[in-house]
């Protein structure tokens, strides 16, 4: 397999969760992900976000796409 | 990830003891053949005695053109059915030397290589499956050759089995009238199912090798 490729795609999903006052597994109860896949998601592990899953996380923490994730080209 | 569906319908289950039992099945094949295959070359490089193996020292071809048909001497108690004589002869090596030992075993070596390297890399396969996770590349790379081997080998089988027949026969039988190639090919001989399994195979194989690419696309979905 070829080595990961740095894309610069950042997720806010920790500061998100601290600014709401909710766990993880809180989270993941609501939007019906298991709790490995957001780990693997806040932890920036993560290959692709499928669009129901990306609009659960909005609905749930009333957020923005764009509060979710960030793009850094320099990292 | 989605929730795992079942086809509906779809009753059977490949489970671990189903692995088991066709790693023993195949890893008995594999003793079997392997078996034969150094039974075999072992009959050509020393000097075992004709008999040694099997019927090995025989080889069955067409008679020569000019042969008069023999037809097996049986009363049939019907009529309207006759008996067809079969154009073939069968040599007797009584005293074969080392390359006609050879030419001898050459198309069933031919065949045995090519069922030890099948029955080796559906081992392999199936000894995936127990790690977890069978779509990966290696298994792809498998499967395709795989399907190489059955394709080569319904080519090569019969091939080998002619030239060694025509070697065989080369000083033995009267060169006149002697036939040199003589096949048939129908729905149901050996090299079209074997090319049609082949064929089959290779498909598959495609389908694997992007089912593979599939699963390294949805790996670290979330």
């Amino acid at each position: 397999m070829p080595p990961e490729e740095a894309t610069g795609i950042r997720i806010h999903l920790d500061k998100l969760l601290a600014q709401r006052g909710m766990t993880l597994t809180e989270l993941s109860e609501r939007v019906g992900v298991t709790v490995v896949n957001l780990s693997v998601l806040k932890n920036e592990r993560a290959k692709a976000i499928r669009f129901s899953t990306l609009a659960a996380l909005c609905r749930e923490l009333d957020c923005q796409p764009g509060d979710l994730i960030g793009h850094d080209p320099g990292h | 990830m989605s929730p795992r569906t079942r086809t509906p319908g779809f009753r059977f289950r490949w489970s671990r003891t189903d692995s088991v039992v066709m790693q023993v099945v195949l890893g008995l094949g594999l003793a079997l053949v392997g078996a034969t295959t150094a039974l075999s070359l072992l009959w050509v490089t020393t000097g075992l005695s004709v008999g040694g193996v099997g019927r090995s020292d025989r080889v069955t071809v067409q008679q020569p053109m000019e042969a008069p048909d023999t037809v097996p001497d049986v009363e049939l108690s019907v009529d309207d059915v006759t008996i067809a004589a079969e154009p073939t002869m069968t040599l007797v090596f009584e005293d074969p030397s080392t390359v006609e030992r050879l030419m001898l075993v050459l198309p069933a070596l031919l065949g045995q290589a090519a069922a030890l390297a099948v029955l080796y890399l559906v081992l392999r396969v199936i000894r995936s499956q127990g790690k977890g996770d069978p779509f990966v590349p290696a298994n792809a790379r498998r499967v395709h050759t795989i399907a190489f081997t059955i394709i080569l080998a319904s080519i090569l089988v019969p091939t080998a089995r002619g030239l060694a027949g025509l070697f065989l026969q080369d000083g033995v039988v009267p060169a006149e009238g002697m036939v040199l190639v003589a096949f048939e090919l129908t729905l149901g001989s050996a090299p079209l199912v074997g090319l049609l399994a082949g064929l089959v195979l290779a498909a598959l194989a495609e389908v694997f090798r992007r089912g593979t690419w599939m699963r390294d696309d949805v790996d670290g979905l979330v």
